[in-house]
């Protein structure tokens, strides 16, 4: 018999992604300018990063990291070594802004350290709720070198469904979340029922990780 | 401190709650669109889903890429040729973006934008429409109340 996973908040066979590395940061840029800030994650290795960023201290409204801006005016992009994080903000308006970042973090499996916890960092919220469900890992791993200008990987779960998948991009160790598939210019993210295929149209060879989820 | 790559779950380390819901949003560029001189279009839908904070996880698609297949990002740019307006028959290669945000802590939005940067003539697209769909959850955020 075959569990149907999306019925249970927890199932021992997939783990949950844990998130080992929280910070906040506020990073103020002029009008036409940009403000690029590195800081020490002290992590000892290179974590899985991703994250937010608003113009709002509450995040009422809210965008992620890397991805095309409303406005068209602002750019952001995030990558992280085994030593620091780089939020990279440039602002093509003329007025000056403060953005308010949130950054998170994975860890890759064969990582096996001890990590500082994160649950201080969000305070006294509940770590597990019951009445939410989680992203349960199906599978993940690293690709091979995928070559520049048009090279490809192809990763099958064959699991019969769309399922949330995340991607992050390697290229002379450091990583970034993919969040924006360009299929012309640069790399890409594809999946469909069975197959997970990562694309790479820029100028630079590229390996990729990537994390399948059970759930659609 | 612990090694939490040894345990399905630990309350030492927070993780992505999924919020309840999922939204499709659609927003289609028409057939034979016009943008003229150093215009732009845009277009827009937007649902209801998500508290303060939440992350966004979506899958994106074209009607004009292949069939079933989604792009597992909230940003998805595709070139497609415009015809200059002048009678010279030449084309202009623009970039289509469509992007996923959060325009309100309980709201995500999908936009599709391109722009024609020829200061003197309008130009016109494809003359079949091309759909961008995402499919859209949100995941709580460790630091949200």
């Amino acid at each position: 018999m075959v569990l149907n996973r999306d019925n249970l908040i927890l199932y021992s066979n997939d783990p949950i992604d844990k998130i080992i590395y929280i910070e906040t940061k506020t990073v103020d840029i002029p009008a036409f300018d940009y403000n690029d800030i590195t800081f020490a994650h002290e992590l000892g290795f290179r974590p899985l990063i991703m994250g937010e960023y608003s113009e709002d201290s509450d995040f009422s409204t809210s965008n992620t990291i890397g991805s095309q801006d409303t406005s068209f005016l602002i750019e952001t992009a995030i990558n992280a070594d085994s030593t620091n994080v780089i939020i990279s903000t440039n602002n093509n308006s003329g007025s000056a802004v403060t953005l308010y970042y949130r950054v998170y973090g994975f860890a890759e499996e064969d990582i096996d350290v001890d990590i500082e916890p994160t649950s201080g960092i969000s305070g006294n919220l509940l770590q597990f709720d019951s009445s939410l469900n989680y992203a349960k890992l199906f599978d993940y791993g690293t690709t091979d070198t995928v070559s520049a200008g048009g090279g490809t990987a192809t990763i099958s779960h064959n699991l019969g469904r769309l399922t949330q998948i995340r991607v992050w991009s390697i290229l002379s160790g450091s990583v970034t979340p993919l969040v924006a598939s360009d299929l012309n210019q640069g790399i890409w993210a594809q999946s469909n029922a069975n197959t997970l295929v990562l694309g790479n149209e820029s100028l630079n060879d590229r390996t990729f990780h990537y994390r399948i989820y059970y759930d659609d | 401190m612990t090694k939490p790559n040894r345990f399905i779950f630990h309350s030492d380390y927070a993780s992505f709650k999924n919020e309840t819901g999922e939204v499709e949003l659609s927003v289609t560029v028409p057939a034979s669109l016009v943008i003229a001189a150093n215009g732009s279009f845009l277009a827009s839908d937007t649902a209801t889903l998500g508290t303060e904070g939440s992350s966004i996880w979506c899958r994106g698609s074209s009607s004009k890429e292949s069939s079933g297949a989604y792009y597992v990002t909230p940003t998805l740019v595709t070139e497609r040729f415009f015809t200059i307006n002048d009678g010279s028959g030449n084309q202009n290669l623009l970039r289509i973006i469509a992007y996923v945000s959060r325009p309100s802590s309980t709201e995500v939005k999908l936009q599709v934008q391109t722009e024609n940067f020829n200061p003197f003539e309008s130009i016109t697209g494809p003359g079949t429409a091309e759909t961008f769909t995402f499919q859209i959850q949100t995941y709580k955020s460790p630091l949200a109340e």
